[in-house]
């Protein structure tokens, strides 16, 4: 509305309105030399406004003060359950089809079990307890092809030390102790494969449970 | 019940009555050279918008924001969550060159690309005027009280309207799960994939709601960026203007009065054709969209009365007034630099930063270091994720520089298209080349060249006394 460059206010259809309807449209007060209109808001505009007060009221109602459907953080946390349910399922799962005989006469024995184990080595053990494994002179784990079983030398003696982490009050190796691999990054099955896969490097010290 | 016909003035906003209610707007049809460009623009938009999904660029869609698994590809590029700041730098240049645009045409992005007009204008409005006719057929239908003629031509036209929106709803759908989930899901029952089934019939009801009943209020009250460009508007800015020291005084030129008119005979075919509802001829408003119907309306009442073409044209408010225009001005340089700026930033930083595969470099859990007599060793674990949609093969060293110093097995691994694998590694300094703790950087070269150097630092005990105690063990 650029009034300085219409030439001739008096051409320009102005306030029609307002003669028409004999209305004042101008507000009395003014602020620093400007006057306020006063038309009505587009009805859908006050539809919407009361419509999003009312949502808040109902929303706040529902989540928060009567917790008729689950907030955000509920269904979070409901997630988080269902993953930690879900990892004690497949430990239970793969838990119920181990044992020391069935680690060394199924698990170990079986070719693509043994493979994807060293491949789990590779890509997880293989730092610290060597690509020989021979960690590195003993520095940075235990040598596991020397016969040496610091934890218990069956089959489900090493699995669970894979799986939970060196035990509860042992010092470890130079102050280093296995991690929980079961609880972070492998699953039970994956252990339970590598577990396979180290028996099946070392079949004397495991001879007792074969069939 | 009369048409209802309102004057548009300064001080009112035509499509709200003063009870808060809406005014219907029936523009009548325009032709002209103007129109034909808009709708041809128009229509090549619309085959863009609905070809995109379907054009295969480097194995994906051309633009697909791939929400499950969160994968963006754009054009043949695959960005992952982690390289989305690009978008900081591409938002930012692209707002510059809007700014830079609308100092010089004023609101050219409302009346001929944006979105909401391509759809409204050419598409919605097309099938009123298919359905209901012309405008004076269209307003005296309004008028008419419900009869069973006036029954079925509203059904038709609101069941076309939601057929349209349907179709747009997938396709925008599609966008995001790409069309041959789209397909799928079309076939499958609406409970499997519920929340699609929710997006289509919201988006449905949206399209349809603002295309249908909104219409110009969503770009006079709501759009931000037409705001925007208002606000970069100023007397030097091109846009649709009338010239009111030719129209001035308007009127009809009576044969044998000597009464001076200007060129403007009054006749408001102007106004007639203007879909937001203002008379352009109070100069350049508010509501106004640049749609340049105007334009040609006057154009075509301009050659039956003989007198120039251009009555109401694309010039500035200074150039009407005086007659000379100053285009390029300071501001237009300010705004091209900083577009410059914007999109020249994001170019660099693209280049150097998209590459075909991302890689992290944490250290391995556990103590920080070991330190024996053969010397100190550090764990990392490397994490790499290959972005290509083919299998890539990785190698990962150390810089050189510090192989001299740090022992460390060269390692090669094989990653299947959009995998992710990480791996542990094992430094070693041996204790005679042992100098204390160094920075250290894992050079990562794919197969095809592209390498990415990842900082990490070794850790150690402290020279002096790590050597003593060795020796005296």
């Amino acid at each position: 509305m650029d009034k300085d460059s219409q030439q001739a206010d008096a051409d320009i259809r102005r306030a029609d309105y307002a003669t028409e309807k004999g209305e004042v449209i101008l507000r009395k007060h003014e602020y620093d030399g400007i006057q306020e209109y006063d038309q009505k808001l587009p009805n859908w505009w006050l539809v919407a406004l009361w419509a999003s007060i009312a949502a808040f009221i109902i929303y706040y109602t529902v989540y928060y003060t009567f917790d008729l459907m689950p907030s955000f953080s509920d269904e979070m946390d409901a997630k988080v359950e269902a993953v930690q349910k879900m990892r004690k399922k497949a430990l239970a799962e793969t838990l119920a089809k181990l044992n020391d005989n069935s680690l060394v006469n199924v698990w170990s024995t079986d070719p693509e079990i043994v493979a994807a184990g060293h491949k789990t080595y590779t890509a997880m053990c293989a730092a610290c307890h060597g690509a020989d494994y021979k960690a590195n002179g003993g520095t940075t784990g235990r040598a596991l092809d020397d016969g040496i079983w610091e934890y218990g030398g069956k089959p489900m003696d090493v699995f669970n030390v894979i799986n939970n982490g060196s035990p509860e009050g042992s010092k470890g190796l130079n102050g280093m102790k296995m991690v929980a691999w079961g609880e972070t990054a492998l699953t039970p099955k994956q252990v339970a494969e590598v577990t396979a896969f180290i028996i099946s490097i070392n079949p004397a010290d495991f001879a007792d449970f074969k069939n | 019940m009369a048409i209802e016909r309102k004057i548009p003035n300064l001080d009112t906003v035509t499509t709200i009555n003063d009870d808060g209610s809406k005014y219907n707007i029936h523009p009548a049809d325009v032709k002209g050279s103007f129109t034909t460009r808009r709708r041809l623009t128009a229509w090549f938009l619309i085959v863009v918008y609905v070809a995109l999904p379907w054009i295969q660029i480097n194995g994906y869609p051309a633009v697909f924001i791939n929400l499950d698994e969160l994968r963006f590809h754009f054009f043949g590029f695959t960005l992952l969550t982690q390289d989305l700041w690009v978008f900081f730098f591409l938002i930012s240049g692209l707002a510059f060159g809007l700014f830079v645009l609308a100092a010089l045409v004023g609101r050219v992005w409302c009346g001929w690309f944006c979105p909401y007009t391509v759809f409204l204008e050419h598409l919605y409005r097309r099938i009123e005027r298919f359905v209901d006719g012309d405008a004076t057929k269209r307003k005296r239908l309004d008028a008419a009280a419900m009869s069973s003629s006036k029954a079925i031509k509203r059904s038709i036209k609101w069941g076309l309207y939601v057929l349209a929106s349907f179709i747009l709803a997938h396709i925008f759908l599609s966008y995001f799960i790409s069309i041959p989930e789209v397909w799928k899901n079309v076939s499958d029952n609406p409970t499997e994939n519920f929340s699609q089934f929710l997006f289509i019939l919201a988006f449905t009801g949206i399209f349809t709601f603002c295309f249908g009943w909104f219409r110009e209020q969503f770009c006079i009250i709501l759009c931000p960026y037409g705001r925007l460009q208002s606000a970069l508007t100023d007397d030097q800015t091109i846009t649709v203007t009338y010239d009111y020291n030719r129209g001035e005084p308007r009127g009809k030129k009576r044969k044998f009065s000597i009464e001076e008119t200007g060129d403007c005979i009054d006749c408001r075919r102007c106004v007639s054709v203007c879909p937001t509802g203002i008379d352009i001829r109070n100069g350049i408003q508010l509501e106004c969209t640049a749609c340049s119907a105007c334009v040609d309306a006057c154009n075509d009442i301009m050659k039956k009365v003989d007198r120039p073409t251009g009555l109401i044209r694309y010039d500035s408010t200074a150039g009407v007034k005086t007659g000379k225009r100053n285009i390029l001005r300071p501001r237009i340089f300010l705004y091209l630099l900083l577009t410059i700026f914007g999109l020249g930033a994001l170019t660099v930083t693209f280049l150097n930063k998209a590459k075909p595969f991302y890689g992290g470099v944490t250290r391995m859990l556990g103590t920080p270091f070991v330190a024996t007599s053969e010397g100190v060793r550090n764990t990392f674990v490397i994490n790499l994720t290959n972005k290509r949609n083919r299998d890539a093969s990785f190698t990962i060293k150390l810089e050189d520089k510090e192989t001299h110093q740090l022992q460390v097995e060269d390692r090669t691994l094989t990653l299947t298209p959009l995998a992710e694998d990480s791996f542990t590694l094992s430094i070693l300094a041996p204790i005679d080349s042992y100098k204390g703790a160094l920075d250290i950087h894992f050079i990562i070269t794919a197969d095809d060249g592209t390498s990415q150097s990842l900082p990490a630092r070794f850790l150690g005990p402290g020279v002096r006394l790590y050597k003593e105690s060795q020796q005296n063990k």
